[in-house]
């Protein structure tokens, strides 16, 4: 070959292929299930999917009808819990990467600790929510008692991310920063959190991920109850609880839970796709 | 004012006994974790002067150069710093004042360019707003001003809500160094400004500094000998012993290039030591 050859790939031969093989095989297992589970979700429910499933009220214990004020109970129990995580979990963030040293004994006691209650199962944070929030401040089963559970689950995934992000700041930012006399607060507040909006978001999403998904910490907090809320202090039916009940507890209910399914995904790719949106502005 | 003197003076005065220095260091000992990172250094820096700081990799010209703006706090939280800084007949170290403020006075240029992931008007805004600047009707002139002053002005005239980190190397550098005008400092320390740089940028960089000297002095730290030559008025030359960084010589470029009084430092010059 002389001048004007094309630069090929460079051929695998040996371990490569294995390996190669292997990675392939992997990616391909977990695309298939995945797939399947969407593939079924889909065409199961989404026969039922349609303008009235979205605007009305369910019927016969949800075997009909549709889930308005189950999507209205999400969203504010979805709202509260990512309002109240995200301040605490950013300022704990903060607090920790800007004012302990990272070998400081109090900065390797967050780490464990938030290690250690994100890894506690979610029905644990139910039965703190309904002792504290429930019975102890006296919100009730409601949707703010389902939301403040939601978001004492989600502060320690949140924090421990938010504290990774922080920490991966290029140390020209911070040292710029401060080399033009900025105080800690300017930098925080004008370099540390813009610059990391990107992946302030991701996290955020993360946590709103994690919040829709959860059935067991809302079982006892937010309640069952499939009517409209007028306000926080009502109780409240999410979907994933809707799903849980209809699939279980509800004969003849299977179809409606794909249907619901289809609905949680679809709200999470909404949120996703805001999210994104937002993050790509956020880096112009 | 620029003092002349004959290497004769050089060799009879102490160093802190040259007039009116604009920034004086006096026994700077670094030590982190009971080790001295540098020991006793004494140097002072004349108004529109550039000091270079040359010497070996690791021998604490860096450190040394961060107590000067107490930058030191940040690079390295767990030093402590002994001896005292005095800025134009002021103590600044030990001192109360904030070292934020003292950081206005006596800015700093990092070895690679660290403009902020936004808009260049907002990375000049950002050092106005620190330096505590309030009067915002002024800025535009400001920014303008010291654009200009890097020779950034009309390149950037028209681009400046574009993200700073679309500059090339050695634009974004400069606006480092616009950025860390802003405030009026006295004295501009610079971090080894050119090695992350292209030659051409580098030399823009270089011309740069020896500009900036007419209304400030200079403090740089470089590894290029033959920068460290063209651009300085003087040299000190660090040495590290036992661990320690050490200043082993001090004097006018030009000696300190061609007729070393220190063994080490002739060999360091010549390229025998690195």
């Amino acid at each position: 070959m002389g001048y004007g050859a094309r630069i090929t790939r460079e051929r695998m031969s040996g371990t490569d292929i294995i390996v190669y093989g292997i990675l392939l095989a992997a990616l391909a297992l977990v695309f298939l299930t995945y797939g399947k589970i969407v593939f079924d979700i889909v065409m199961k429910g989404i026969g039922f999917v349609d303008w009235g499933y979205l605007t009305e009220d369910p019927r016969m214990s949800g075997r009909a009808g549709g889930v308005f004020p189950i999507i209205v109970s999400t969203l504010w129990v979805l709202s509260i819990a990512v309002v109240v995580a995200v301040p605490i979990s950013l300022a704990i963030a903060i607090f920790v990467t800007e004012y302990l040293s990272p070998f400081s004994t109090l900065s390797r006691i967050f780490r464990l600790s938030m290690l250690i209650l994100a890894s506690v199962p979610s029905i644990a944070f139910g039965l703190f929510g309904a002792t504290f929030f429930a019975q102890y401040l006296g919100f009730g089963t409601s949707i703010l008692t389902g939301g403040l559970t939601l978001a004492i689950m989600v502060i320690p995934i949140c924090a421990f991310a938010f504290e990774e992000v922080f920490r991966l700041l290029p140390t020209g930012y911070r040292n710029g920063a401060f080399a033009l006399g900025a105080r800690k607060a300017r930098f925080i507040f004008f370099i540390l959190i813009p610059a990391s909006a990107t992946d302030i978001i991701t996290v955020v999403l993360l946590g709103t991920g994690r919040a829709l998904a959860e059935t067991a910490a809302l079982l006892f907090t937010s309640g069952y109850s499939d009517r409209m809320p007028e306000s926080i202090f009502d109780p409240g039916r999410v979907l994933s609880i809707h799903i849980y009940d209809l699939s279980m507890g509800i004969p003849g209910g299977d179809r409606m839970a794909s249907a619901s399914a289809i609905l949680l995904i679809g709200l999470f790719l909404i949120i996703s796709s805001v999210g994104i949106f937002f993050s790509r502005k956020a880096k112009t | 004012m620029l003092v002349e003197r004959t290497i004769t003076e050089q060799m009879s005065e102490p160093a802190t006994a040259r007039p009116d220095p604009a920034l004086q260091a006096n026994g700077i000992t670094v030590s982190l974790n009971g080790r001295k990172l540098l020991r006793d250094v004494s140097l002072s820096v004349q108004p529109n002067e550039i000091m270079a700081i040359i010497g070996p990799s690791g021998c604490g010209k860096t450190t040394f150069l961060t107590t000067l703006n107490r930058m030191i706090h940040h690079t390295l939280p767990a030093a402590t710093v002994e001896g005292d800084i005095v800025l134009n007949g002021r103590r600044v170290f030990p001192s109360d004042e904030n070292p934020a403020d003292l950081r206005c006075r006596i800015a700093m240029i990092f070895q690679r360019p660290n403009p902020f992931p936004f808009s260049i008007r907002m990375n000049m805004e950002f050092a106005l707003k620190a330096a505590g600047d309030r009067d915002k009707a002024s800025y535009p002139d400001k920014i303008e001003k010291n654009l200009r002053a890097v020779n950034l002005w009309d390149a950037l005239k028209d681009r400046l809500n574009d993200t700073a980190t679309s500059l090339s190397g050695g634009e974004q550098q400069r606006l480092c160094i616009a950025r860390a005008l802003l405030s009026g400092p006295d004295v501009v320390l610079f971090d080894e400004p050119c090695s992350a740089l292209d030659p051409i940028s580098s030399t823009a960089v270089e011309e740069l500094i020896s500009e900036l000297k007419t209304e400030r002095s200079i403090v740089i730290v470089t590894h290029n000998l033959a920068q460290a030559a063209r651009i300085s008025d003087h040299c000190a030359f660090f040495f590290s012993e036992d661990g320690s960084g050490r200043l082993m010589e001090l004097g006018p470029t030009d000696q300190i290039m061609n007729h070393p009084r220190q063994e080490t430092t002739r060999a360091y010059v010549n390229g025998e030591v690195c």
